[in-house]
C-alpha cells in the first residue's frame, strides 16, 4: 500500500493521516514527509476534506428538541418529594441514585415535565412507555410538581411567570447545570428557544438557572431576579408583587 | 452488536447523556434522510431505547448512532419519504432560481442545498453513512463497527466518498472559507 521506496502512499492512508488515525510509527509518514507527490495530494485531500465538510453544512437546521425523553416511575415514599430528590442529586457525598425513592422522585418530575410541554414529542414518547410499564394504565401515582427544562439562547435564559395565585412562593437559585428549570404544581408550561414561560402557578414555584448563563426571572411583567455570573440577586421590584420571593443566594 | 449490559438505568445521567449527543445526533440524521422532522422523530427514538437500555457513559454515543442508523435503515417509508422530498426541494429550487422572485442569497443558499443532497444521494447508503459519521468526529473503529464494515478499510472507504461527494458538489456551490 506504501512501500516507502517505490509505491506512494494511498488515499486511505493520507486521510487517516489527516484525521488523527495514522499510528505514529506507521510507514507511510516519514514516505509522506519526503516525498512531493504524497505531500501535495495529502494537501489536495485536506482541502477535499473541507470541502465537503463546508457543503454538508447547507443541509443543517436548528435542532429542535430541548427536553429529554424519561422514565415514569410509581413513588414508593410520599415522604420524599420531586423536588427534594431533584436537589440532593447534585450535593456530593449522597447517592439518591441507591435509594428508590429518590430516584424515583426524580424521575417523576422529569416525566410530569414531559407531559406538561403541550403538543411536545416527549408526550408520546413518555405515554409509550408508561404504557409498557403500567399496561396502558399509569395508576394512582401523584405526578408531583412538574419540572420543565430549557438550555440557553445566546448565554441567556428568560423565565416568565403569569396569571400567578397571590399565594404563590417563587424560590430562585443558581446550578450548575446545563439547563434552566422550573417546577410547579397544577401549572401551564410553554417552552421557546432560551425561554420558559408558567401560567396558573399557585404553590411552590422554583426557579434553577444554570451558573454558566445570564437569566432573569418575570412575574407577572415585574423582573423579580436576576442571575448573572453565577450569581443571583432580588430585584428592588420583587417586593411589589402579591407572591412571595426567595433568592438562595448561595446556588 | 453486542451492545447490552447491565446498568441500573438509576445511575444514568439520561438528561446529561441527552444534551451531549442529542446535537450531533440530529445533524448526523437530518443529514441522512434529508427530513428534519423525520430526524427529529428518529432521534427521539433513539433516546427513548436508551431508556430500556441503559449504557456506561462511554458506549452512549456510539450506541445512540447505531441505533438512529438502524431506525432510519428499517424505516422503508423513509426512503419514499426522501424521495418525495427531494423532489419538492428540487422544484423548490428550480423556482429559488428565479432572481425575480427570491432574493439572491436565498436563491444561492437552496442551490447550494440540493447540491449537497444531490451529491449525497449519489453515494451509496454504506458510503453516505460514513461520510457523515466522520463530519461528527467519529474514530474509524467506531465507523466500521456502527456499519459493519473492516476496521482497515475504513479510511480508503471515507477517502474514496469524500472525492466522490465533492466531485458531485458543483464548487460554486460550496464555501471555501474554512
Amino acid at each position: 500500500m506504501h512501500d516507502t521506496h517505490s509505491m506512494h502512499v494511498d488515499d486511505g492512508a493520507l486521510l487517516a493521516l489527516i484525521d488523527g488515525e495514522l499510528a505514529p510509527d506507521d510507514e507511510a509518514r516519514p514516505h509522506i514527509g519526503s516525498c512531493d507527490e504524497c505531500s501535495r495530494k495529502l494537501d489536495e485531500l485536506r482541502f477535499v476534506a473541507r470541502r465537503v465538510t463546508g457543503a454538508l453544512e447547507a443541509l443543517d437546521t436548528p435542532t429542535p428538541l430541548t427536553v429529554a425523553p424519561v422514565r415514569p416511575v410509581e413513588v414508593t415514599d410520599a415522604s420524599v418529594t420531586p423536588i427534594t430528590a431533584a436537589r440532593g442529586a447534585a450535593r456530593p457525598g449522597r447517592r439518591p441514585a441507591r435509594s428508590v425513592a429518590a430516584a424515583a422522585g426524580l424521575v417523576l418530575v422529569l416525566a410530569a415535565g414531559a407531559y406538561a410541554i403541550p403538543g411536545s414529542p416527549v408526550r408520546s414518547a413518555v405515554d409509550r412507555t408508561v404504557e409498557a410499564i403500567f399496561g396502558g394504565d399509569a395508576g394512582p401515582v401523584d405526578p408531583g410538581p412538574t419540572q420543565v427544562a430549557v438550555e440557553p439562547a445566546e448565554g441567556a435564559v428568560r423565565v416568565v411567570i403569569e396569571q400567578s395565585d397571590p399565594e404563590l412562593r417563587v424560590t430562585v437559585r443558581v446550578v450548575a447545570t446545563p439547563t434552566a428549570r422550573v417546577s410547579a404544581r397544577d401549572a401551564r408550561f410553554g417552552i421557546e428557544s432560551g425561554e420558559i414561560r408558567v401560567s396558573g402557578a399557585g404553590g411552590d414555584l422554583t426557579v434553577e438557572l444554570p451558573s454558566a448563563a445570564s437569566g432573569t426571572v418575570e412575574l407577572d411583567g415585574v423582573p423579580i431576579a436576576r442571575a448573572l455570573d453565577g450569581v443571583v440577586t432580588r430585584l428592588d421590584a420583587a417586593d411589589d408583587v402579591a407572591a412571595t420571593i426567595i433568592v438562595e443566594a448561595g446556588g | 452488536m453486542a451492545l447490552a449490559r447491565v446498568v441500573d438505568w438509576r445511575d444514568v445521567d439520561f438528561e446529561a447523556a441527552f444534551h451531549s449527543h442529542q446535537e450531533s445526533l440530529f445533524r448526523y440524521v437530518n443529514r441522512l434522510v434529508g427530513d428534519p422532522d423525520l430526524a427529529s422523530d428518529v432521534v427521539q427514538e433513539s433516546f427513548v431505547r436508551l431508556l430500556d437500555n441503559p449504557l456506561p457513559d462511554n458506549e452512549v454515543r456510539r450506541w445512540l448512532f447505531t441505533v438512529a442508523t438502524n431506525l432510519v435503515r428499517d424505516n422503508a417509508r423513509m426512503k419514499t419519504r426522501r424521495q418525495r422530498l427531494l423532489t419538492e426541494r428540487y422544484e423548490r429550487s428550480d423556482l429559488a432560481s428565479d432572481p425575480a422572485e427570491i432574493p439572491d442569497e436565498a436563491a444561492l443558499k437552496s442551490e447550494r442545498i440540493a447540491a449537497a443532497r444531490a451529491a449525497l444521494e449519489q453515494l451509496t447508503d454504506r458510503d453516505r453513512k460514513m461520510l457523515l459519521m466522520r463530519e461528527e468526529g467519529f474514530r474509524y473503529s467506531e465507523i466500521a463497527e456502527v456499519i459493519d464494515v473492516a476496521p482497515g478499510s475504513v479510511g480508503t472507504l471515507l477517502a474514496r466518498a469524500l472525492r466522490r461527494f465533492a466531485d458531485a458538489v458543483d464548487p460554486a456551490h460550496i464555501d471555501e472559507e474554512e
